[in-house]
């Protein structure tokens, strides 16, 4: 037995099996159009691979065996993108709680503190890091200040996001029991907003600084500091053996962080 | 004395739902009384309108003969200190400890709110927090989180939270609904012994009539957000209340069940 006339049969089938509308045809062309440019426009052509790998084989052959002969000087920048990491990551996971507050919907009434807030989150996220790091580079000249605020720029963008998610899903019941109390606002963040998040907190903080060690590194290419500008001078100098020690020395330090890190996160949650 | 006194409160929510309608009853000081409703007849948002969490939409609410309707924020919270709530869901942080959870009842009475902040509690919260702990039979999980307790010990610790607040009135919304019987009963006798040895006013719904009838002074009821019976416990001839849960009330104003 049918309910309903054949001919309405079609408006009950899924999106997915049907074909895309006007929108989705532009959107398609629109696509394989740039995919096409691109892949033209970037000149790929046998020779080249050839090249490449080719040019790959003298960089291997130089770079074997690793220069540690200026390990000293290297490691002093490796601490300091290590230290850029740490202090910018750090003071980014301190500013990002009053950002994810003041853009949560269960903490922050005020739609227009809340949009303000989510406005200067999407400025310093959508910014990339390497920009960041030129602008503080011509604020502050060159070295580990324009890092550390790059870092911290980044790190305030990543973690206020993920707090004030997660500050979200809260649980209201416990807010609102301590309101019921007679308390004051700071008093019921403190008490029942922050504790819940604090596992999470710690975990997305710790996420942070890995990315931070990595993101550090970057940095140093455009002289905010760290071992990225000896990097850079290495490769420059076609010095490959000692860019090659580098290389190796970040593997280890990034490494070394994402171990520890992983090892506190299980700790904490 | 009237403690509490609600007139004609009425509450229809942003979304069109009328919670309350035309709610009017006076609770004397020391009055022990449970609120009877079915599902969704404006109990917990009769609760919610006491204590200042939601605005009523019409009447008026005079706490010991003060309106609390139209307060400042500041005025809010100064009501709501006398005001001690305790949920179904007990609403714990629960990864705190236990000890922690019963501090949070001092924090609108404390002067400043890190004072029952762990390691900034003075030493007077601490005592004052374990004599409410002790008082609950719970000293010894004081350094347990509070989310590994049992349903009915958790309970009992927001009771304990409760008693560190000092309120003259308590509100508690159907404390027991997610407790077996014999933890809600331990939970019930608890409660109303605390309540009645320290003289504060307390409202309690409740789903089970026969568990109302054995503590409650008098027993109030909502229906569809209308105020439909009052009465004395000691005064009560039909102590069945079916009729309260059905989906339509018939021919049944409020002076047909109410006495007095
Ligand atoms: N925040 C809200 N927004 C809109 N409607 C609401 C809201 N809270 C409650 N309601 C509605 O108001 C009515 C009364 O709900 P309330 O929670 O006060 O009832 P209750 O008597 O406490 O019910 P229960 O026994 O289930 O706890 C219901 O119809 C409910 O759906
Ligand atoms: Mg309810």
């Amino acid at each position: 037995m049918t309910n309903h006339n054949k001919s309405e049969y079609a408006k009950h089938m899924p999106k997915r099996m049907k074909w895309p509308g006007i929108a989705g045809w532009f959107g398609w062309i629109f696509f394989l159009l740039f995919f096409i440019m691109g892949l033209s426009n970037a000149n790929i052509t046998v020779d080249r691979l050839w090249r490449g790998l080719f040019n790959a084989g003298t960089f291997i052959s130089q770079a074997f065996p690793p220069d540690f002969n200026r390990i000293e000087p290297v490691t002093w920048a490796m601490i300091e993108t290590f230290e850029i990491a740490i202090v910018g990551t750090a003071v980014g996971v301190v500013i990002s709680l009053p950002f994810a507050l003041l853009s949560a919907k269960n903490i922050t009434r005020s739609p227009l503190i809340r949009s303000v807030t989510r406005g200067l989150l999407g400025v310093m996220r959508t910014v990339p890091d390497l920009v960041w790091a030129l602008i503080f580079v011509v604020l502050f000249g060159l070295g580990p200040l324009a890092g550390i605020l790059t870092i911290m720029i980044d790190t305030i963008a990543f973690c206020a996001r993920f707090f004030s998610e997660r500050i979200e899903e809260l649980n209201k019941g416990p807010l609102e029991a301590l309101e019921s109390t007679g308390s004051k606002r700071g008093g019921v963040i403190f008490g029942a907003a922050i504790p819940p998040a604090f596992p999470s907190f710690v975990s997305t903080g710790l996420f942070a600084f890995e990315k931070s060690i990595r993101g550090a590194v970057v940095l140093g290419l455009v002289g905010a500091g760290g071992i990225g500008v000896e990097l850079r001078t290495s490769m420059t100098l076609m010095k490959f053996d000692e860019a090659a020690a580098i290389i190796l020395l970040i593997l280890l330090v990034v490494l070394a962080v994402e171990k520890v890190s992983s090892k506190i996160r299980l700790r904490v949650i | 004395m009237v403690h509490l006194s609600i007139q004609q409160v009425g509450k229809t929510y942003d979304d069109g739902t009328e919670a309350l309608s035309s709610v009017s009853f006076d609770v004397n000081k020391g009055e022990g009384v449970v609120l009877l409703g079915h599902n969704g007849s404006g109990k917990s948002t009769l609760f919610r309108c006491i204590n200042g969490i939601e605005n009523t939409s019409s009447g008026k609410i005079l706490y010991n003969g003060q309106p609390i309707h139209d307060l400042s924020k500041k005025e809010i919270r100064e009501v709501r200190k006398n005001i001690g709530m305790v949920f179904q869901q007990f609403h714990l942080v629960g990864n705190l400890s236990v000890f922690q959870n019963v501090l949070f009842g001092g924090l609108g009475k404390s002067p400043s709110s890190i004072s029952v902040f762990g390691p900034f509690a003075k030493q007077e919260m601490r005592m004052k927090a374990l004599e409410c702990l002790d008082r609950v039979g719970l000293i010894h999980v004081s350094k347990k989180r509070a989310d590994s307790l049992s349903g009915g010990q958790q309970q009992r610790v927001a009771i304990a939270r409760m008693l560190m607040q000092e309120p003259e009135l308590v509100l508690a919304d159907e404390p027991i609904a997610s407790l077996d019987p014999s933890a809600g009963k331990e939970v019930m006798d608890l409660l109303w012994s605390v309540v009645k040895e320290r003289g504060m006013t307390v409202i309690c719904t409740l789903h089970q009539p026969e568990i109302a009838l054995q503590y409650a002074e008098r027993i109030i009821g909502l229906h569809k957000g209308r105020f439909v019976l009052d009465q004395q416990t000691s005064q009560l001839d039909d102590t069945r209340f079916e009729w309260l849960y059905e989906k339509n009330l018939k021919n049944l104003s409020k002076e047909v069940i109410s006495v007095d």
